[in-house]
């Protein structure tokens, strides 16, 4: 709560400098402009951080909460077991804790089939959960593509860090 | 409500920067034109010479953009006439020229311009007096004069090649920039524009991201994906109104929606709370789903074709991503593509019945190419190896896309003969997944 209303302060000192600075033929944006708070309509997800991801790392005992996967691969390479086992111990011992796991692609190729991959990536993440013993309810998965990459720039090392499950927690339980 | 009342500071924020940075977008040409049309554009008669609004700066380049003509350099004019008794024929003539084209604008009063134009057939006329092929005068107002000066290309391009220009139409696509004071963060915007990049406006904000618009027939819609709610879901918004509708909203993948040509439904790409996505068409009155495809692949990308009774799209089931077409009535699928390891975001060509652009890889990396479905033969347009989205216009002569410059993403244009390439550079940002809307 405090951190958005700081966001909102920003957003707010940001907005009126653009609005000086900016030129009469802005108006005509007015009138197409219309989306915003329409239709919306999914549930109450709280915001996720960077502190609240930082705080379950600590807690976790791991340095990130990220699963990195080779060039058109989605399996899980053994050095990151212990990155799952950790969250599978604390969602076990914490029942009603929710986490969100997003597959992301590297920005090769087509957006929508880069969909598909990131997709892939997120789902082997929570069907090894699964056998480890967590409640399918507690996770959900989500595909990101590649329009979030992790780095900008188009060479391999970028692209090794844009191939990779994010896990946050929802809540914490 | 916190959500919202954040999300609206965003949108106003976003309109104040996006229209004074996309002011500066400008033009380059990459690559030469053979075998075009030549005609020469003379600077029209004005007070505003190199305005912003300069109507002939204006028409030159979007006649050269086309890849259909071959525009004689200002430097080269070896007179500057306004009227056609001025036009020295033969002067023009030894220098191969086919087409003039003059006029003049002049201050009508009332924040208004009245703008004569004649186009001058010089090929067909004995040395002393060109044939007059066309005479326009508009009286506007002065905010209108780039919609003008496209009104005036898509005239000449239609008296001189028998085609439609698409000089008038609109591009949608997706502009991604770092949120102030924390770069990691970004800003995701729905922009529409002028085709030459201009006069871009919001038509939705996020801090999520937008994947993935497609107009409607009729222009007044496009379908988009959002991940405002961290998930994907399929919208429309009203491109005058900005009033959004939501569409699709099931577990999982909602993507890649393609309105049908009649307008009345979508194909999209659902997982259905599975892995994989799979083809569905939605039909927009009733809501009715009807799924194509049904296999453990990835199938994604649906687009129509042209006489609404079969869809293209992409699918993995081959073990690398290849463009499949399904005939709607018996279900029936036929891969079209077998050249090269990597095959998507297939779109038909409009006037080109057995054609489609596409997205190909090779060693070259990704590019922009046509498959022709009859010759099977494939024609790679670019070179950059960083395109995605390719998005054909509704003439089927030129295809807008998304490639890689020096770190960020840029919308390019290349003629559908490969002749002519062109950037539209973004100020600041990446400006990904064109849309070219239709006439």
């Amino acid at each position: 709560m405090k951190t958005s209303l700081k966001w909102a302060m920003m957003l707010l000192i940001a907005v009126a400098l653009a609005a000086c600075s900016s030129k009469s033929d802005d108006k005509n944006a007015t009138s197409v402009v219309g989306g915003g708070a329409t239709g919306a309509g999914v549930g109450t997800n709280p915001d996720f951080d960077d502190s609240m991801d930082a705080r379950m790392a600590k807690i976790l005992g791991i340095e990130k909460n990220t699963i990195y996967f080779d060039f058109d691969r989605d399996t899980i390479k053994p050095e990151y077991m212990s990155i799952l086992q950790a969250n599978a111990d604390y969602l076990k011992k914490h029942p009603n804790a929710r986490i969100l796991i997003a597959g992301n692609a590297d920005p090769r190729g087509s957006r929508e089939y880069n969909i598909g991959l990131g997709q892939r990536r997120a789902d082997v993440v929570r069907q090894r959960l699964v056998t480890m013993g967590v409640n399918a309810n507690q996770m959900r998965t989500v595909s990101y593509g590649s329009e979030k990459p992790a780095v900008s720039g188009n060479d391999d090392f970028a692209y090794s860090q844009d191939r990779r499950d994010d896990i946050t927690y929802d809540n914490a339980g | 409500m916190k959500k919202y009342s954040i999300w609206i500071l965003i949108t106003t924020l976003m309109m104040c920067l996006s229209s004074s940075a996309l002011a500066a977008m400008d033009i380059q040409i990459t690559r030469g034109v053979v075998r075009a049309i030549p005609i020469a554009i003379v600077p029209f008669d004005t007070n505003n010479p190199n305005g912003p609004n300069d109507i002939s700066r204006i028409v030159a380049n979007d006649l050269s953009h086309s890849g259909q003509f071959q525009v004689m350099p200002q430097s080269r004019l070896p007179q500057q006439p306004h009227d056609a008794d001025a036009v020295s024929a033969d002067l023009w003539k030894t220098l191969g020229l086919d087409d003039l084209v003059i006029g003049n604008a002049v201050p009508a009063g009332n924040g208004q311009t009245t703008v004569n134009m004649t186009l001058l057939d010089l090929f067909h006329s004995n040395q002393s007096t060109p044939t007059v092929l066309m005479r326009q005068s508009y009286t506007v107002a002065d905010s209108k004069m780039r919609a003008l000066a496209h009104h005036i290309s898509d005239i000449i391009y239609e008296k001189l090649t028998g085609e439609k220009g698409v000089f008038s139409t609109r591009l949608a696509y997706v502009k991604v920039t770092p949120m102030p004071n924390n770069p990691r963060h970004k800003l995701y915007a729905l922009m529409v524009s002028d085709v030459d990049g201009h006069n871009a406006k919001p038509l939705l904000t996020s801090t999520q991201p937008i994947m993935s618009p497609d107009w409607s027939p009729d222009g007044k819609q496009i379908v988009y994906v959002s991940f405002e709610t961290k998930l994907p879901q399929i919208f429309t918004s009203d491109v005058a109104t900005g009033q959004r509708r939501l569409i699709s909203s099931f577990a999982g993948i909602n993507g890649a929606p393609s309105f049908s040509p009649d307008g009345r439904s979508l194909a999209v790409a659902l997982s259905m709370g599975k892995t994989n996505p799979n083809i569905y068409t939605i039909d927009l009155g009733s809501g009715n789903l009807n799924q194509l495809t049904n296999d453990a692949s990835i199938n994604t990308e649906p687009s129509w074709a042209p006489d609404g009774q079969s869809i293209i799209f992409t699918s993995d089931r081959g073990g690398a991503p290849q463009i499949y077409s399904i005939d709607l009535a018996s279900k029936q699928t036929q891969r079209m593509t077998y050249l090269g390891s990597y095959n998507a975001s297939a779109t038909y060509l409009a006037g080109s019945p057995t054609k489609i652009s596409l997205l190909h890889r090779d060693d070259r990396g990704f590019n922009v190419a046509i498959y022709d479905l009859q010759s099977g033969t494939m024609q790679i347009l670019t070179q950059g190896g960083y395109l995605e989205s390719p998005s054909p216009a509704p003439n089927g002569r030129m295809i807008v896309y998304s490639t890689n410059v020096g770190g960020r993403r840029m919308l390019g244009m290349v003629s559908s003969n490969g002749q002519v390439n062109i950037r539209l550079p973004e100020v600041s940002g990446d400006a990904q997944a064109p849309a070219w809307s239709p006439y």
